[in-house]
């Protein structure tokens, strides 16, 4: 338990970091749009890490795509690592089309897989970085897993948009190069309650703009099955 | 006896004591074994239901976590989740059944998340249709998987008993729920039979079905029975309970949670299997307890016994006490009580036995003599006969008679008397020598038995003691000649039997005495005339008592006057049997009877009373009658006559008296007394038989009689010059010279009567004149007489 607990804090910290990174990647286009800063609490209040937020213009008009991958020995646009026997991050927001890695930073084989309509792909028994990335061509959620570790999941969001971020550790996702404009604000998070809420965000030039968005999230999903006996279910049945 | 006691004996009840006691041990022994074995199997038994109970939970346990494990390895399967996952009807449908047959499912069923039949395989078709919500029992366990993540529970799904698993298909997140049941049949049953050694039945109701077993390890008919018996127990207290018509303990168990249905395992325990090693308990205590209950009747026979032999030999010694044998002591050496008992016992023996030796010789001698005496004598007698007759010699017995004893005891005392018995013994003593037996019978008889081995030799033997005893006795200074008779009798010759030789002894001894002489031998066929005698005596006593015996007359007649004066009156007596008795024979036997004066008192009475009718009528005659020397001694013998004349008005001078020589000169000075009174009364006395007797004539001058009767012996033959006639011619002038009327008896011709009145005889009387005559006739003689003599 203990052990647990010591992992589940060094991959916070770890996913902090890379919350920076991404931060830092967006960062030149800011100076030439507006930019969201979204906090977002789950019913108790309680910052919720992990949660993807989109912004989708709110007239309907069309994202822009993402910027079309050279053909030939394409470079990833994300990578969706396995450290400690764990998908790192747990969730990755990706916008359609992108080629994601799955390095395997573990010194034991993974074979992930995923049974998703938003996208199938099996990475057969592997170490190392396998050659090809994997394209999320399809918007949606693609759950992943491991063949032979089934308490690896891990998450990839497809978005039809460009404008998206996921929540680090104090719950707050900062959209950069946003241009102006009105904006319907889509959250997801894999234990999300009601898909999205009706949320709508102004974007403006210059100083980001500021939003809290409520979600309800559903409990932990129990991975550990305690195998109650028989015996002790007909005992508690039988008591006087 | 003892044998004969049974149980009433003290070995019986020692034996009854001890076997109760050890019967009753035993059997309490016994019963308490087999009830706590009893009541141990009962309750092994409930805790063997109770253990199965408990094994069989544990069982269906392992197994739904086998199970469990398995269907999740299943679910794990990435071939299965990647097929589940495509969604398509047919794949799901055929991975299902590849994957549940892989497993050993027999129901499969893929449940969405929503709760609706994904895919199903069941073998009742139609039990799960794709797109309608999951039915029971597969809605409870999918509300509890939802909770728990998985569920598992035993229960009935079309009608048959599964214990079914539900767990999640994960890729990697959930996306459906898979199902799998796993039937409860009876290789479960078996396998669960085998591991616990219980009969295990499955049993299950589901709503609106009949309940029934569904899976078993019993036969059909237990099965039938069992399941009677579950209906009748639909309460399903856990209690066992005793299926009728069987010996199974049985007890039923929950083991479904399903709410709509109820599956419950039922165990059973045969009592007869679980009897069986108690009955061999029971066997063997049986066995053991016959075993020591025999053994203990052994032994407390063998203990009885050793407590009762010593009595039984005591029983035995004093039964021989008992039967006078005291030769053998009793065989009892224990040093216990009875050992003492055994001791004084032997003491009281030898005490009773020395004790009894002196009784025994003072009832068998005679304290005077120290001779063996009367009671003993016969015995002795049979044992002389027997030894002698062995040794073929003879015997000589003499039976002794001390004559004069009463004398001596009257002149000296008894003292002397005693010492002459003393003497007398000491001599029979000397001279019988070795003689088998020397005896003292009475007061003054003795007995010996002499032996001899020569033949004849034991008479002289015998007449040679009893010469030795011809010596005088010295008493009190003086020489008494003292005579002994003896009468000898010889065996075989005279007996051989004691008693015969002991009779045929004392009547020598009698005749001895009559003849005055030392020794008589016993003469053959004395014994026949003394048994005719002893007869005779008993018909006399019995004829007298009846006056049967009768009066004649013989007519006695004066030679000078030749008429007819007097009449002698004789008794007579007919035996009814043996016909006229002649009164020589049984006048002395009623005088040794003792019988004579009775006679001699109806013959007085019956002559006076002749003498009144035949005075009446005119006759007139004196009548004699003869008397004894008994009578004499008689001192009523006055009074009598006396009474008689004058009763019947009878003159003395017509009653003559008659007395034998011999029996006045027996006791001549009493005997002349008493003749003297009644002479003097007026009576005339005469002497009978005279010449045969040993008076002396000093005796005869001095005796006070008035008539001699000359013995007819010298009367019979009488004829001139003869002896008998110079006899009679003495006598009848010897009698006229004394004064005395002089009578001849036994006249019996003319001669004797010419001679008679020639000699001047007074009176005569015999056949000449007349034979004694009864009463009417000799009147009737008497009548007619002076003309006949005419």
């Amino acid at each position: 338990m203990r052990v647990e607990l010591r992992i589940e804090i060094a991959r916070r910290q770890r996913r902090t970091a890379l919350a920076c990174a991404i931060a830092f990647f967006f960062a030149p286009h800011a100076i030439l749009a507006g930019s969201a800063e979204i906090q977002v609490r789950d019913a108790a209040g309680a910052p919720v890490v992990d949660a993807v937020v989109s912004l989708v213009p709110a007239d309907g008009s069309a994202a822009p795509p993402a910027s079309p991958a050279p053909a030939g020995a394409r470079e990833a646009s994300a990578s969706m690592d396995q450290r400690n026997i764990q998908f790192a991050p747990h969730v990755l927001a990706v916008q359609r089309g992108a080629a994601v890695d799955f390095p395997n930073s573990d010194q034991i084989r993974h074979h992930v897989y995923s049974f998703s309509e938003a996208k199938r792909f099996e990475l057969r028994l592997y170490s190392g970085v396998p050659a090809e990335p994997v394209v999320f061509d399809q918007a949606g959620t693609v759950v992943l897993g491991c063949n032979i570790h089934d308490d690896m999941i891990g998450f990839i969001r497809v978005l039809d948009t460009p404008w998206y971020a996921t929540t680090g550790e104090p719950g707050l996702a900062h959209i950069a190069n946003v241009p102006p404009g009105r904006y319907k604000v889509e959250l997801w998070h894999p234990r999300a309650q009601d898909a999205s809420a009706d949320l709508v965000l102004e974007v403006a030039e210059g100083a980001p703009v500021h939003l809290d968005a409520p979600l309800r999230l559903g409990p932990e999903p129990t991975r550990d099955r305690p195998k109650r006996l028989l015996r002790d279910r007909l005992r508690d049945g039988r008591g006087p | 006896m003892g044998r004969e006691l049974g149980f009433a004996s003290f070995r019986g009840r020692i034996l009854a004591l001890l076997i109760g006691v050890i019967a009753i041990a035993q059997v309490a022994t016994m019963v308490a074994v087999l009830v706590a074995a009893r009541r141990n199997v009962g309750a092994q038994q409930r805790e063997a239901l109770a253990i199965g109970g408990r094994v069989v939970e544990e069982l269906l346990d392992a197994r739904e976590v086998q199970l469990l494990d398995r269907v999740e390895i299943l679910s794990a399967d990435f071939a299965f989740r990647e097929a589940v996952a495509t969604g398509d009807r047919g794949t799901i449908g055929s991975v299902l059944e590849n994957h549940g047959e892989r497993v050993g499912a027999s129901l499969v069923a893929l449940v969405g998340l929503d709760g609706k039949v994904i895919a199903g395989a069941a073998p009742v078709v139609g039990a799960l249709t794709p797109g309608t919500p999951a039915p029971e029992p597969f809605r409870s366990l999918l509300r509890r998987a939802e909770s728990e993540g998985w569920s598992a529970a035993a229960a009935l799904f079309a009608g048959r008993p599964y214990q079914l698993v539900l767990v999640p298909v994960e890729a990697p997140l959930r996306i459906a729920w898979i199902g799998m049941g796993f039937t409860i049949d009876d290789a479960l049953a078996r396998e669960l039979e085998r591991l616990t050694a219980l009969d295990v039945s499955f049993w299950g109701e589901a709503p609106g079905t009949e309940p029934q077993l569904f899976a078993s390890t019993l036969g059909s008919e237990p099965r039938r029975l069992l399941s009677g018996s579950l209906r009748e127990h639909a309460d399903h207290s856990e209690e066992p309970w005793v299926v009728a018509a069987t010996d199974q303990l049985t007890v039923s168990l929950p083991i479904g949670e399903a709410p709509e249905t109820r599956l419950r395992v039922v165990l059973q325990s045969s009592l007869g299997e679980a009897l069986a090693p108690w009955r061999v308990v029971r066997a063997q205590q049986i066995g053991i307890a016959a075993a020591a209950l025999a053994l203990s009747v052994a032994l407390a026979f063998a203990l009885s016994r050793r407590v009762t032999q010593p009595v039984n030999t005591l029983v035995e010694g004093a039964r021989r006490i008992l039967g006078g044998h005291y030769d053998q002591a009793v065989a009892v050496t224990s040093r216990d009580e009875l050992g003492l008992l055994a001791r004084t016992f032997n003491e009281m023996q030898f005490a009773i036995a020395e004790r009894e030796r002196r009784i025994v010789h003072n009832a068998h001698h005679d304290t005077l003599t120290g001779l063996p005496n009367r009671a003993v004598a016969r015995e002795r007698v049979a044992q002389a006969i027997a030894g002698a007759r062995s040794g073929r010699r003879e015997l000589a017995l003499l039976a002794l008679e001390l004559a004069e004893l009463k004398a001596v005891n009257d002149s000296f005392g008894y003292a002397a008397g005693d010492r002459v018995l003393i003497e007398l013994a000491a001599r029979l003593r000397d001279a019988a020598g070795d003689a088998p037996l020397v005896a003292r019978l009475g007061s003054n008889e003795f007995l010996v038995a002499l032996e001899a081995s020569a033949p004849g030799a034991a008479e002289a033997e015998a007449r040679r003691v009893s010469r030795a005893l011809r010596v005088p006795f010295d008493i009190e200074e003086a020489h008494l000649d003292l005579p002994v008779y003896a009468g000898i009798a010889l065996s075989p010759r005279h007996g051989d039997d004691a008693d015969t030789l002991l009779r045929r002894s004392v009547i020598a001894l009698q005749d001895a005495k009559a003849l005055r002489k030392d020794a008589v031998v016993y003469e053959l066929g004395r014994d026949e005339r003394h048994l005719r005698q002893l007869a005779l005596v008993r018909d006399l006593r019995h004829a007298i008592a009846e006056r049967a015996l009768t009066l004649h007359f013989q007519p006695k007649i004066d030679l000078l006057t030749g008429e007819l004066t007097q009449a002698e009156a004789l008794t007579r007596w007919t035996h009814p049997e043996r016909g006229p008795i002649p009164p020589d024979e049984f006048i002395p036997l009623a005088e040794r009877a003792g019988l004579i004066f009775e006679l001699t008192r109806q013959v007085l009475d019956g002559v006076a009373r002749q003498w009144r009718t035949w005075t009446d009528r005119g006759l007139h005659l004196g009548v004699a009658v003869n008397l004894s020397a008994y009578d004499l001694g008689r001192p009523e013998l006055p009074g009598l006559v006396h009474g008689l004349l004058a009763a019947y008005g009878m003159p003395p001078q017509a009653l003559i008296l008659e007395l034998t020589e011999s029996a006045v000169m027996e006791d001549p000075a009493s005997a002349a007394e008493v003749l003297r009174g009644l002479r003097e009364a007026g009576l005339r006395v005469a002497i009978d038989d005279f010449g045969t007797g040993h008076s002396s004539l000093s005796q005869l001058k001095r005796m006070p009689v008035d008539e001699l009767k000359i013995d007819k012996s010298f009367v019979k033959n009488l004829k001139q010059a003869s002896e008998d006639a110079a006899i009679v011619r003495s006598i009848v002038d010897l009698g006229h010279h004394l004064g005395l009327q002089v009578v001849a008896e036994g006249v019996e011709d003319s001669p004797a009567w010419d001679f008679l009145m020639q000699s001047r005889c007074d009176m005569v009387q015999g056949y000449y004149v007349s034979r004694p005559l009864p009463a009417d006739a000799f009147e009737a003689f008497a009548r007619d007489y002076p003309e006949r003599a005419r």
